[in-house]
């Protein structure tokens, strides 16, 4: 068991909120506009209290266990062979994720910014940093986390200038029509807030065990903010007959917003968001490596690294991906991360509190 | 070490029989036309004797006044030994020492019977007198500069560090130069790991012999492959000594005039010393400057070609008009254009180094001035782009250390190059491979990038912005030192009242 | 042996990353571009009519700009003729204003012809959507040595008009929210050519559909702002205080005044099986111009009275108008979908014609703040 290096409080906030807000940015509107109308605001607060049950699920279980993550636990309690298909089920998992965030960064690369550019080109390129720093582990992730917030933090000004242009009016009636296109749009939130389950990996090398619970909250709850804030400002820019109309709301409104000295915005917002989408990327395949370097038991997780880099360039090489898939993927995973990062964890703590109580102990 | 000696002296003892010494002598330093060997007698003792000593490496004035003189006219020592007034004496018995003494500028005295020699300090070469640093001039501070001696640099260091826990480890590197390269640091201040580190590194080197700094640090550094450098080199003694009273080691290396400071982070560098003589509001926005000016280097003129070449839609319209008409004389695309006038300055930048002073300035007059005008005149460059070149010159000029300099005009290439093939896309992965390689990089097992990412609250005093004085009340976090409370109440005065 | 591995892998992927990026398909340098600035669509003989203008980027050429033209199926798919007739490949990715000829009003959804707009990311959708009446011909030759060029000109005047709200301004964003919205119906700047000289003739009404209405004049369009409640302080109105009209080249009883602060209360409510619509505006004005004689500083409650009756009589006049035609281009339709949703959605179909049956209630409430540096 190699030594971890610590990851101080903010860096385990920023991890997790930079993964969940990755990709989930730019759909989030949309999704809710389609699914819930102008009343989608609303779901983001039941996807809070999901995402924040979950949360105390998680802590819970991770107390289990506080020097080692999800794995080990799990090898503890099962046996080996099943902590191996656990690591066999996480890779694939996070491979999925990871795939997922390559294929949207790229497609939207490829339609806004470089639309002849071959779409494998574009993963070539993204791979390159990902291999660089997802090597060094979550303290790297974790400083690198924080300076894409810093670099961020002119994005909510951008929008906010929006808002001379607001019609408030497009929010009113609040539910127009009734909850129910509220209560079952709350699946489609379910993938915006996927990245608590980087604490099943990420818990022992937190240096405050303890405030583990209510820096999850506070993760959650700042990408909840940033969810509503974008939605709202969605919702009172664009009318709600036309809003279903935008494949990506959030960057048709950066495509009306005009400065003195500099004319179309979106063209640097977008290449800029590369940084923001690297949040998803990294992490998933830092995990990935890490996975497939405990299922297979020896090689340097560098060279896991590389080969699944080469891997997932391949497959782009083989299969191009449209956007109709992308959607698709994206669906799929609402479900995939539901029973992943929700349901899972309240299996296992489940398991373990009932072998604690049968005074089942410890397996070596 | 052995391998390295040309002779292959054992650890012989001196005998007691002055001829077969100084035989031995002319045996080990042949053709050597500066080695003086100066038979005489000891008036105290009667003893006849001799004193070997290297003509140039040697204060003549006080070879004469304090060794001979005395040698030859004095008696009454009470003790009946040799008198001299020289104030270092060191009895040496092997051949070993006496023939390093010797070449570092002793001068050694042989007396008949006895079978130890002495070395006398009367060095006295020739050094450079005491100037303002040319790299790294200041408008309000200090105008001393190290010299080329390591003993000198260190008495200026201990000028601004009156304090008994300065310490200083010596050790001799290079078998052919024996150089000694000093250790300073702060002994309850400094992080013993650092220093056990530096020391392991220093004595692990094998070489001919050290000729500057810049060698040692190649040595020394985590990641010398690296673009970014990973330790400050400051001609200062300020400046060495207010990062000694930060937590961090300084390195002398004797006959180069730079220091060495370990370990470093990114923001160190861009710290200089007038920031602290000045007013904190000045300081701050020349601070905030300097970063600004970094980026601009490294990204400016990728980002011009990229504008240029993908996403032209982002200029404002008017701009658009007049960028469009002037690129249409051109006949190179824009990344050609970039590299033609890039490569043009520096090789300016480098003529301009090689030249004599008065010289210089014309020959950067020619070039700046009359090619760049010449230049857009005959329809060859667009003159956007030689502002966009010149610009970007500027910034990386405003960066205080060299080897950060030096750094950042090889990364505008890469960047240039990334721009043009991939637009913003390029530019982006660019910027996001430094500031990994920023993350990842460890100065001696600190962290690069403090106190940007990991987040330390507490620098952010003396990052972007530099806080009035008084409030910088602890030592730097990053440096992990171990006693970091470095000013109380530095304005009682005002508590007073 | 380690650093022999990472130098042949360095070696190796940069001569892959050279021989990929040798693909770089997407660069296109501004020197090789034509960048159309204006874009112009009207119908000839029934066939639809598209019109460019792009700068020309060459320091010996006179002629600031080039014009291009002919007949197309679609803005898309009549690229390959456009790309015919300038040098460089064309982009669509810096239009100014778009110039809508009223014969293409005429028809319905004709904006599904600005599709390609929307649908390529990399146009932009901030061009002003101007209406003219007249040959599109006019405004593409248009050659003028003391102006600016055509598309920078139109785009000027339509931005400063509509800020002191002679016109509005409507970007291809803007039309695309006012048609997709059921609860108002758009608006757009209109120009003319008058002397030989480009200029703005106000606000043009279209239908749900896209369809032309009628046509407001600047101070028409100033009301249509305060009832939008997007008028900025500094909008000027003109109004005769008596009827003391004289036979003189100007009418002496106008009275100029320009406004401050304005606050504009709409509420809706539903009575009656039709909608009620109750606006009060509010605001402190300074007056302007005055040629009559008329003392103010004792009576100024009486000519705020008037001006205030004059107002809502316009305002009255132009909600009527727009009645009459069944558009809704302020946008009451947002305070009926918001308080009244239900009611509103029975109607949403046809909102226009509802608003037609709706019952309006004006009240104006001017209060004189200043009079300027003369009585």
């Amino acid at each position: 068991m190699k030594s971890l290096r610590p990851v101080t409080m903010l860096q385990f906030i920023l991890i997790i909120s930079s993964f969940q807000i990755s990709v989930a940015f730019l759909s989030i509107p949309r999704e809710l506009a389609r699914h819930a109308g102008t009343d989608g605001w609303m779901v983001i607060f039941l996807g809070w209290g999901l995402a924040t049950v979950s949360s105390v699920v998680i802590v819970k279980l991770m107390k289990h266990s506080p020097d080692s993550s999800i794995l080990e636990l799990i090898q503890r309690y099962t046996g080996v062979w099943a902590a191996k298909v656990a690591a066999f089920i996480f890779m694939i998992y996070y491979l999925l994720l990871a795939y997922d965030g390559y294929m949207i960064a790229s497609l939207v690369i490829k339609l806004w910014l470089l639309p002849s550019t071959y779409i494998y080109i574009l993963v070539l390129l993204l791979l390159i940093p990902t291999f660089q720093i997802a090597q060094h582990g979550f303290q790297a992730i974790g400083r690198h986390s924080e300076i894409v917030t810093m670099l961020s933090i002119w994005i909510p000004f951008i929008y906010i200038s929006t808002l001379s242009n607001a019609h408030w009016l497009y929010l009113l009636p609040i539910l127009k029509e009734g909850w129910l296109p509220i209560l079952s749009s709350v699946k489609f939130m379910i993938y915006p807030m996927l990245g608590i389950g980087l604490v099943l990996f990420l818990y022992p090398q937190l240096v405050n065990k303890e405030k583990a619970l209510p820096a999850m909250i506070i993760s959650n709850t700042l990408t909840c903010i940033v969810y509503l804030g974008i939605t709202l400002i969605c919702y009172v820019y664009f009318s709600p007959d036309e809003i279903g109309e935008y494949n990506d709301p959030v960057i048709s409104i950066m495509k009306s917003v005009e400065f003195q000295f500099i004319e179309r915005v979106e063209v640097v917002f977008i290449a800029f968001y590369l940084f923001v989408f690297s949040c998803i990327w990294i992490p998933s395949m830092y995990l990935v490596s890490r996975c497939s370097a405990s299922l297979v038991g020896k090689g340097q997780e560098r060279y896991h690294l590389a080969v699944w880099c080469i891997v997932i360039e391949i497959s782009f090489i083989l299969y191009r991906p449209s956007v109709i898939e992308s959607t698709q993927m994206n669906y799929a995973l609402n479900y995939i991360g539901f029973m992943m990062e929700f349901a899972l964890p309240v299996g296992i703590l489940l398991y373990v509190a009932i072998r604690k109580k049968m005074g089942g102990g410890q397996r070596t | 070490m052995d391998e390295h000696s040309a002779t292959n002296t054992k650890e012989e003892n001196i005998t007691k029989s002055l001829n077969e010494s100084i035989g031995r002598i002319e045996e080990i330093f042949t053709n050597t036309p500066d080695l003086i060997i100066r038979k005489l007698c000891i008036k105290q003792t009667g003893e006849p004797a001799a004193i070997i000593y290297m003509e140039e490496l040697t204060d003549k004035a006080s070879l004469n006044q304090n060794v001979l003189a005395p040698l030859q006219l004095e008696t009454g020592n009470p003790s009946g030994d040799f008198i001299t007034t020289v104030g270092y004496v060191k009895p040496h018995s092997t051949w070993e020492e006496l023939r390093l003494s010797i070449i570092l500028g002793y001068s050694v005295l042989f007396i008949d019977g006895r079978s130890t020699a002495y070395a006398l300090d009367t060095k006295g070469f020739p050094q450079r007198a005491i100037e303002d640093p040319q790299q790294e001039p200041s408008l309000k501070g200090a105008h001393q500069g190290f010299i080329e001696t390591g003993s000198q640099n260190i008495a200026m260091i201990r000028r601004y560090i009156a304090d008994k826990e300065l310490k200083v480890k010596r050790y001799i590197v290079g078998q052919r130069g024996q150089t000694p390269v000093s250790l300073l640091y702060l002994e309850d201040v400094t992080q013993p790991d650092i220093i056990k580190a530096l020391e392991e590194r220093i004595q692990s080197i094998d070489v001919d012999t050290i000729i500057n700094t810049g060698e040692l640090a190649e040595f020394i550094e985590d990641q010398p492959l690296a673009l970014l450098p990973q330790m400050i080199t400051t001609e200062r003694p300020d400046t060495a000594a207010s990062q000694i009273l930060q937590g961090r080691c300084v390195i002398v290396v004797d006959g180069s005039p730079s220091v060495l400071v370990a370990p470093a982070t990114f923001m160190s560098f861009f710290q200089t010393v007038d920031d602290y003589s000045s007013r904190w509001s000045i300081s701050s926005f020349l601070r905030m400057l300097r970063i600004f000016a970094f980026f601009i280097a490294i990204f400016l003129p990728g980002f011009f070609i990229a504008v240029i070449s993908f996403h032209f839609e982002i200029i404002p319209l008017k701009l658009l008009l007049t960028l469009g008409e002037s690129r249409g004389q051109v006949p190179f695309p824009p990344f050609v254009e970039a590299i033609i006038m890039e490569i043009t300055l520096e090789m300016l930048r480098e003529a301009g180094v090689r030249l004599p002073a008065p010289v210089g300035q014309t020959v950067g007059i020619v070039g700046g001035i009359v090619i760049g005008q010449a230049v857009v005149q005959a329809g060859l460059i667009s003159n956007v782009m030689v502002i966009v070149v010149a610009f970007t010159a500027i910034s990386s000029f405003i960066i205080p250390n060299q080897d950060m300099m030096a750094a950042v005009r090889i990364m505008r290439f890469m960047m240039m190059i990334l721009a043009s093939w991939f637009g913003f896309v390029g530019l982006v992965i660019g910027m996001m491979s430094f500031i990994i390689r920023l993350i990842t990089l460890n100065s001696l097992g600190n962290s690069y990038s403090t106190p940007i990412a990991p987040f330390r609250a507490m620098d952010w005093k003396d990052t972007l912005l530099r806080v009035p004085l008084w409030m910088m009340n602890n030592r730097p976090v990053s440096t992990k030192s171990r006693q970091s409370i470095r000013q109380g109440k530095s304005r009682g005065w005002k508590e007073k009242k | 042996m380690r650093w022999v591995g990472k130098f042949i892998i360095s070696v190796v992927s940069c001569i892959l990353l050279v021989a990929v990026a040798g693909c770089a398909n997407d660069k296109t340098n501004l020197e090789d571009a034509t960048v159309p600035l204006a874009l112009g669509l009207d119908v000839k003989d029934k066939k639809l009519h598209y019109y460019i203008s792009a700068p020309v980027f060459s320091k010996d050429i006179q002629k600031k700009s080039r014009e291009g033209g002919g007949v197309a199926e679609g803005l898309r798919q009549s690229r390959n003729h456009q790309d015919a007739q300038f040098p460089g490949s064309l982009a669509g990715r810096n239009f100014q204003v778009i110039i809508v000829g009223k014969q293409l009003l005429q028809y319905k959804d004709w904006f599904k012809v600005l599709d390609v707009m929307f649908r390529d990311p990399r146009n932009t959708i901030t061009d002003r959507i101007i209406a003219f009446d007249g040959p599109m011909e006019d405004i593409f030759n248009f050659q003028a040595k003391d102006q600016p060029p055509l598309p920078l000109f139109i785009k000027a005047i339509v931005d400063s008009g509509s800020r002191s709200s002679a016109t509005v301004k409507t970007t291809a964003q803007e039309l695309h929210r006012q048609l997709y919205d059921r609860a108002m119906t758009p608006s757009i700047s209109e120009i003319k050519i008058e002397n030989n000289k480009i200029m703005l003739k106000g606000t043009t009404l279209l239908s749900r559909k896209g369809e032309y209405r009628t046509s407001l004049t600047y101070q028409e369009t100033s009301l249509l702002h305060i009832l939008k409640n997007e008028a900025k302080p500094g909008v000027s109105l003109t109004f005769p205080v008596d009827d003391l009209q004289q036979s003189l080249p100007f009418n002496i009883d106008n009275v100029s005044f320009s406004l401050g602060d304005i606050s504009v209360k709409t509420k809706s409510s539903h009575e009656n099986g039709r909608f009620q619509f109750n606006i009060k505006v509010k605001s402190i004005v300074s007056i302007t111009e005055k040629f009559l004689e008329f003392e103010l500083l004792g009576n100024s409650e009486e000519m705020a009275n008037k001006l205030s009756k004059e107002m809502k009589k316009s305002m009255e006049a132009l909600i009527k108008k727009c009645q009459n035609y069944n558009i809704d281009p302020f946008g009451y339709g947002f305070y009926a979908r918001a308080y009244q949703y239900p009611l509103y959605k029975e109607a949403q179909a046809d909102w226009g014609k509802e608003l037609s049956r709706a019952h309006f209630d004006v009240e104006v409430d001017l209060r004189i703040g200043a009079t300027g540096a003369v009585e």
